[in-house]
């Protein structure tokens, strides 16, 4: 293995920093950001107007600032939020540009000012953009139909336990099959919402080979098996290459087969969950068809089934019939139906962006997509071998990763006390942003998961490894920079000691005054009147 | 080049195991397990290790033999001994105890290492069976040197008078148990040792389990405790885990032994393997009924036995827990086996897998496979078993 060599000069980064009050202590009385007419003379009073259960008897305590200075405090808000405008890897999530065309597309009043509950034949325009995307996702998945109600990813696989239940309960097997299988690596949101659907369920923990061992499958199906609830490649980026034998057991067993595609980068245009033989898979169109995600926004977790499993789908679905005409067929209509596991059909405006996502790569451009994510994690696994302390996971494992690979950073913990959490602290400093770490629980000590994707440049990428190899010399250097950072960003560490106090921080400025009362007459606790609201409050940095 | 290995059989380690004792540590216990019927079981336990040992040994092996120790000094005396003579590596047959005297004679100067004998094993320096210990002394006889070597910690069980070594331990930051309230189970550390590198051969030192706190083992536990059947005999290990179940059912567990209860009572407490017997003897209509050959109508129901998982050393049956001999497993349906356990506790297994050493290799060979390992309310870990 050659030494590890830097590509280039690190990134001189430093973050804003502006030392404003919250917005409810700026301003002074009677300062305006608009002003609005005087109320016409000819207009029915104000009591007349609303009714006296909807009147304030006090208005309303805003503050008060032109409309600059409030576009002012929330770019310099902005410029002090940090993360996701970097360069960011942040492996499971599948990082892509997020096109600002999209945004003016979903902006426009044909889909931006229509309401779902408008006639159909006033919406055929969004209609067959729905219709036309679930086109793409079954041929892509190999699946007879999707429906994009699901909120999330973690909502998608909610919706396959109670599918799974009501094919179960149509078969007559609700009260045999109470038992789900999934893995260690797969995301822990499929082993939570099969239990909270009423399943129990079996975790296989991973073999010698990375991935689980199919004894330990046998082992676990049973007449009593439902459902095999997994993802592939797992997010180390292992791929299972006995997946279709499983998935084959699991029917023999009479359990249904889901496949969490969460890991789908690698893999688009190569693997068709049908012909590993599942019965149900999921996208998510915030992460894999680039629509943009975070913040808690909207996003889509596209779950697509088999002809067999249509009739348990959440409605409505999109119809089109032999005139082209389209149209929804409502829980009414499918007697069978899980029913609803969102309002109307789901957050359409991200479904058009992954619409706007497919049409602009196209079938040859998804699969260079693919390819690309693979090779570009693979180019970042040989220079990250080379760095010091750093360990790839599963080492006995000698197969290339997919599109993402864990690696532990378990050998600088020992040797310098740094842990990764530090470590992520510090490559801020440098303009990159943190790491993922890994999903829980962890089973590799002291986890990174990079995911270069097919969106970053090799010099991104080069970047990145260069900042995370130049921390870990600074560990070995000298522990105690990298310990108290981030040491170049508005906000250094926050103490973290008083979030399980509810005393001690606010979500709202009414309560933020509530709880600063109360805590005179009590004692002091953490809320603070000045730079911010409780324990998320910008900590002076150095 | 001759390669040396100095052997020391502790005869009387592991006597007290299937007699309801924590260990044979001193004359008092000893005479106690010979008085409860006690057999030796580290000659035969040695034995195994040394057949492997001699199948997979380098070419030219020399063993050096010491008159055989019994008492605490003459093992020291003995491990002294074998390290003046210059010896590459000192195969014990022992527990916890045996490894602190030999550890303490060694000194970090000649490389030990245990075949499993004992009732206690919470140090990181035994082989999981007497032929992984075999397997792992051959490996590091070939190629014997400090690239091979790693250190391990020696500890044992916490007695009473061992309060001032845990403080001594608490003062230089190395316990390693976590809860003072669980103190009749905490380890104390005793030492480091130099022991072969043999990755998946050497059991984990125990680790000791966290506080309280837990949601998820509390759930787990409750969820154990509603599916005991009261009618049925059901027999706990020992430890943390089970205890907490037990206190569910309003029992007072013994934490170190292992308990029976039935018709919502204690029926033995702290039970020797021969209390047990009789009391599955008791119980056997059920016990050994089958789906092919159900139970008489109105027999009790089939014995029930609710196992933890020892620390890191991934055991399940075989430390700590020999009154839970080979006898008294043959007579509990592998179906009503109910394990319990920190999930945290078994992701830190390495290797990943539980282990069953009861000494008799057939039943150990019918117990290996999968087990599933109930972590939470609604969900278990499939764990693998080997012997």
């Amino acid at each position: 293995m050659s030494a590890f060599e830097p590509t280039r000069p690190l990134p001189r980064f430093h973050g804003a920093k502006w030392d404003e009050p919250v917005v409810m202590e700026m301003g002074r009385p009677g300062r305006r950001g608009q002003l609005l007419p005087q109320v016409e003379d000819d207009l029915a009073p104000l009591e007349e107007l609303v009714p006296a259960g909807l009147r304030r008897e006090q208005a309303p305590a805003l503050p008060e600032l032109s409309e600059f200075e409030v576009q002012r405090h929330y770019l310099h808000l902005s410029q002090m939020t940090l993360g996701m405008m970097g360069i960011n890897l942040f492996g499971t999530c599948t990082m892509k540009y997020n096109a600002r065309v999209n945004e003016h597309v979903t902006a426009r009043p044909e889909l931006a000012e229509v309401h779902p509950a408008q006639p159909v034949e006033t919406l055929q325009g969004v209609l067959q953009l729905v219709h036309d995307f679930e086109r793409f996702a079954c041929e892509l998945s190999g699946m007879a139909r999707f429906v994009f109600q699901p909120g999330g990813g973690a909502d998608a696989a909610y919706t396959h336990a109670c599918v799974t239940r009501a094919w179960l309960a149509a078969r007559g097997e609700l009260e045999q099959r109470t038992e789900v299988i999934t893995t260690i690596q797969t995301h822990p949101c499929n082993a939570a919402t099969a239990a909270a659907a009423g399943f129990d369920v079996i975790t296989l923990p991973l073999g010698p080979d990375g991935y689980p061992t199919i004894e330990s499958l046998r082992a676990a199906l049973s007449e009593r098996t439902a459902a095999l609830m997994i993802g592939n490649p797992d997010d180390m980026g292992i791929y299972n290459p006995d997946v279709r034998e499983w998935v084959e057991l699991v029917h023999e067993a009479g359990g249904l087969a889901f496949y969490d595609s969460a890991t789908f980068n690698g893999v688009m245009s190569r693997v068709r969950a049908s012909e590993l033989g599942f019965d149900a898979c999921m996208y998510m169109l915030h992460k894999t068809f680039g629509a943009p995600k975070g913040g808690g926004g909207p996003a889509v977790g596209a779950y697509g089934c088999s002809e067999e499993l249509v009739p348990f789908l959440p409605r409505p679905l999109v119809t089109r019939d032999e005139e082209g005409r389209y149209g929804l067929e409502q829980v009414e209509d499918a007697p069978q139906s899980i029913g609803k596991v969102r309002e109307f059909w789901g957050n359409v405006p991200v479904v058009v962006k992954a619409y706007a996502w497919v049409r602009a790569l196209g079938a040859k451009g998804i699969r260079d997509a693919a390819d690309l994510s693979v090779l570009a994690n693979n180019y970042m696994d040989t220079r990250l071998a080379q760095v010091r302390g750093v360990q790839q996971t599963n080492p006995g494992v000698d197969k290339p990763r997919l599109e993402m690979t864990r690696w532990s950073l378990e050998q600088v913990r020992e040797e310098t006390g740094v842990d990764v959490h530090d470590i992520s602290n510090r490559m801020v400093d440098f303009g990159v942003d943190a790491p993922w770490l890994a999903h829980e629980p962890w089973i590799t000590p002291e986890p990174i998961t990079p995911e270069p994707g097919e969106l970053w440049s090799k010099e991104d990428v080069d970047t990145w490894i260069d900042v995370l190899a130049h921390v870990i010399e600074e560990a070995y250097a000298d522990p105690e920079l990298v310990r108290t950072a981030p040491h170049n960003h508005a906000i250094a560490q926050v103490d973290p000691s008083g979030i399980d106090d509810p005393r001690q921080w606010a979500t709202t400025w009414r309560s933020h005054l509530k709880k600063r009362a109360a805590a005179g007459e009590e004692g002091p606790v953490g809320a603070r009147s000045a730079g911010g609201v409780g324990v998320g409050a910008p900590e002076a940095g150095s | 080049m001759t390669r040396r290995v100095g052997v020391i059989v502790n005869p009387i380690a592991g006597m007290g195991g299937r007699v309801g004792l924590k260990g044979t540590d001193g004359p008092d216990l000893l005479h106690r397990a010979l008085e409860r019927g006690a057999v030796p079981v580290a000659a035969e336990r040695a034995r195994r290790a040394l057949a492997r040992l001699a199948e997979r040994a380098p070419a030219e092996l020399e063993v050096v033999e010491v008159p055989t120790p019994g008492s605490a000094a003459q093992t020291r005396a003995a491990a002294a001994a074998l390290a003046a003579a210059g010896v590459d590596l000192i195969l014990f047959a022992g527990g916890d105890g045996t490894a602190r005297d030999v550890s303490a004679a060694a000194d970090s100067r000649v490389p030990i290492l245990g075949i499993p004998a004992g009732v206690k094993m919470h140090s990181a320096c035994f082989g999981a069976t007497p032929e992984a210990a075999g397997e792992a002394a051959a490996a590091y006889l070939r190629d014997p040197g400090p690239h091979a070597l790693t250190e391990a910690e020696i500890a044992d069980a916490a007695e009473p008078a061992d309060t001032e070594l845990r403080r001594s331990a608490y003062r230089s930051g190395r316990q390693i148990d976590a809860a003072p309230d669980r103190a009749p189970l905490s380890t104390v550390l005793h030492g480091v040792a130099l022991v072969p590198r043999a990755p998946g051969c050497r059991l984990g030192p125990k680790a000791a389990s966290a506080g309280g706190g837990d949601g998820a083992l509390e759930a787990a536990c409750a969820r154990v405790a509603a599916e005991v059947d009261p009618a049925a005999l059901t027999l706990f290990g020992p430890g943390t885990t089970t205890a907490r179940i037990e206190r569910a059912l309003g029992l007072e567990p013994s934490l170190r032994g292992v308990d029976a209860a039935r018709d919502g009572r204690l029926v033995a407490r702290d039970a020797t393997e021969a209390e047990l017997l009789a009391l599955l003897a008791g119980a056997t209509a059920g016990a050994g009924a089958t789906a092919e050959t159900p139970a008489a109508p109105g027999a009790p129901p089939a014995a029930h036995l609710v196992l933890g998982v020892v620390g890191g050393q991934g055991s399940l049956l075989g430390r700590g827990n020999q009154p839970l001999s080979p006898a008294v497993l043959r007579r509990v349906d592998r179906s009503r086996i109910t394990v319990v356990a920190d999930r945290r506790k078994l992701l830190a297994l390495d290797p990943p897998q539980l282990r069953v050493d009861t000494g008799d290799p057939d039943l150990d060979h019918d117990l290996s496979g999968h087990v599933r390992v109930r972590v939470a309310a609604r969900e278990t870990l499939m764990c693998a078993v080997t012997s």
